[in-house]
């Protein structure tokens, strides 16, 4: 795969979680909890790592993050960037 | 067959034989034994024998845990039907279900919420984990076998989403038990007797019954994860490590969130010889890569409302079947039931082959509907199976067609009830609860289909006046709706429009909305 900025990463991220979470709120709010302000449940987030997969080849077990370290904008295009 | 309670004979038949046997597990390490739960449960009839010389349901409040399973027996052997109610039921919710019940006794299997206490004042609720404490008071004496329900009695009441904004009960005879727990007896792997069975969907879901039924009427074991361990992958997954799980029974969208992770597979569950699903459609993806993961263990599709006790079909999913791009099929019925194919309109059979709406005919149709006749005669029927037996049969709305094999195919549904993550959700339900939020003017709430499935709900609400804030407001609505309904029923989503799309017939345009 091409290489990749922070930048576009960032902005590829944003849009598949406002397709996910069907809400542009998710651009607003990149240090928020997405669990805690409902944009996303369990079911969401492994459409999120299945999208993950198919869109950045990066493949992210449910059991190998902890919610905490995965539950903001920024923490999620945190935890691909360390993985591309 | 008056006077007996084939579920209750059975396990009694357990204590007595084997009671040191598991009959409940969890990872934390509790267990109870047949002989544990065989006693548990004289003394829970005991106490509620004590409060009421009546036969009326009674409520068993709280989530996974033997004393809620010893609460289920302890109402049977008293001469109560049990209505198991989960305790993140919001209070308004309980409270409505308590209305309608009367003035119910209710058990509580673990401490009650606080918004939920006042709804059961002292001397109504029985706090179960005193019967179990180094302190509890000697045991009365149980109730005599003749107090046993059985028969045409009520052997327990689940209240669903009713399509006018209120939870709808509907009663299940300890006979409709009896031949289901008979049925499930028969499948390959349950058969052996002694299974662990993973228990998993809480009690007020009925697909809970498969593993209480099957595990307890074959001397099995009830192994429970509870809601908590259920949603952090992490230690779900050490849970289940540690299992030794062989009967698993799950929603497909259980077994999806299990999928996600590769490290779901024999290695994990290396004892896993049977996958029980139902209460929503098994898709192609989850069956195969099950069967790619475990390749010891056989996959079943079952069909069945809570109408119908559980389920009322069966069918592995194997080779060819997976071959097959057409959606699964759902199984044949189980003997004592006789599917029909009927037009919607006229309630005509269709011609074999034919989609139509798919009715149960059969001895696990249940009573009908608590208390409510008019909706009961709406969907419940007397008829005979072709043998001439006098039995209900049920009109479920669902559509479906029977192939040439005799194999059932369901098609969805002609109504606006749909299936999240397997929980059955009238969507009128939910928008009648929206609508009772102040400030919201009309609310229309649509599933949302991604790769081929039912992804999650979506609210589109019209406010009685345009907001300032508007991500405050749709966070507002969330919350409120969460003090009405269970969470499985709070959309994902809220989008706020300034009106409502109509089809041309001036009803309100759903797909538009779905697809907005």
């Amino acid at each position: 795969m091409a290489e990749i900025t922070h930048e576009e990463l960032e902005e590829r991220m944003l849009d598949i979680l406002e397709d996910i979470c069907e809400d542009d709120e998710v651009r607003a709010r990149r240090d928020e909890d997405l669990f805690a302000l409902g944009l996303l449940d369990s079911m969401g987030a492994i459409e999120l790592l299945v999208t993950i997969e198919e869109e950045f080849g990066v493949s992210i077990a449910p059991t190998e993050v902890e919610r905490d370290e995965m539950n903001t904008v920024n923490l999620i295009v945190h935890q691909v960037e360390i993985r591309l | 067959m008056a006077g007996e309670n084939e579920l209750l004979a059975v396990v009694e038949r357990w204590a007595l034989d084997r009671p040191d046997a598991p009959a409940y597990r969890s990872g934390d390490g509790a267990t109870m034994t047949y002989g544990e739960l065989w006693k548990l449960s004289d003394a829970i009839a005991a106490t509620l024998a004590e409060r009421t010389g009546g036969r009326e349901p009674v409520v068993v409040l709280g989530h996974k845990s033997a004393l809620m399973a010893a609460g289920f027996l302890g109402c049977l052997k008293s001469g109560h039907a049990f209505v198991p109610v989960d305790v993140e039921m919001p209070a308004s919710r309980l409270a409505d279900i308590i209305g309608q019940l009367g003035e119910p006794l209710l058990l509580a299997a673990e401490g009650v919420p606080e918004a939920l206490r006042a709804l059961a004042p002292d001397g109504r609720a029985i706090d179960l984990r005193a019967l179990v404490g180094a302190d509890r008071p000697e045991p009365a004496c149980p109730p005599d076998r003749s107090r046993w329900v059985a028969g045409e009695e009520t052997q327990y009441v689940i209240f669903t989403s009713g399509s006018t904004g209120r939870p709808k009960g509907i009663e299940v005879s300890a006979d409709n038990v009896a031949r289901f727990a008979e049925w499930v007896r028969s499948f390959p792997v349950v058969a052996d007797g002694g299974c662990v069975f993973l228990d998993q969907p809480p009690y007020s879901f009925d697909l809970s019954e498969y593993e209480v039924a099957g595990a307890l009427a074959t001397g099995g074991c009830l192994y429970a994860v509870p809601r908590e361990v259920a949603e952090d992958a992490r230690a779900l997954f050490a849970d289940l490590r540690a299992s030794q799980v062989e009967v698993w029974v799950s929603t497909p969208s259980f077994a999806d969130l299990c999928l996600a992770d590769k490290a779901f597979d024999q290695d994990l569950l290396p004892d896993v010889r049977l996958f029980l699903f139902c209460g929503e459609a098994l898709h192609h993806g989850t069956a195969a890569a099950l069967a790619q993961r475990f390749p010891r263990a056989r996959i079943a599709n079952t069909y069945g409302p809570t109408e119908s006790t559980v389920a009322v079909t069966y069918g592995e999913i194997g080779a060819a079947e997976l071959a097959d791009p057409a959606p699964l099929p759902v199984g044949r019925p189980r003997p004592g039931t006789e599917i029909r194919i009927v037009d919607r309109e006229t309630g005509e059979p269709c011609a074999a082959g034919r989609t139509g709406e798919i009715v149960i005919v059969g001895d696990t149709v249940a009573k009908g509907y608590f208390r409510n006749p008019e909706k009961t005669a709406a969907a419940f029927f007397e008829t005979r199976l072709s043998d001439g037996r006098a039995v209900r049969a049920y009109r479920t709305g669902d559509a479906g067609h029977v192939d040439a094999a005799g194999v059932l195919h369901c098609e969805g549904r002609f109504d606006t009830l749909v299936k999240v993550n397997g929980f059955r959700i009238e969507l009128e339900d939910i928008e009648e609860n929206i609508g009772a939020l102040p400030s919201v003017k009309q609310a229309a709430v649509v599933p949302v289909v991604r790769r081929g499935r039912v992804s999650h709900l979506k609210a589109c609400v019209v406010l009685e006046r345009r907001a300032r804030d508007e991500f405050e407001v749709r966070q507002a609505i969330k919350r409120g709706l969460a003090e009405r309904v269970p969470s499985y029923m709070v959309p994902r989503t809220v989008k706020l429009l300034d009106e409502l799309p109509l089809t041309c017939n001036g009803k309100v345009d759903r797909k538009a909305l779905a697809e907005a």
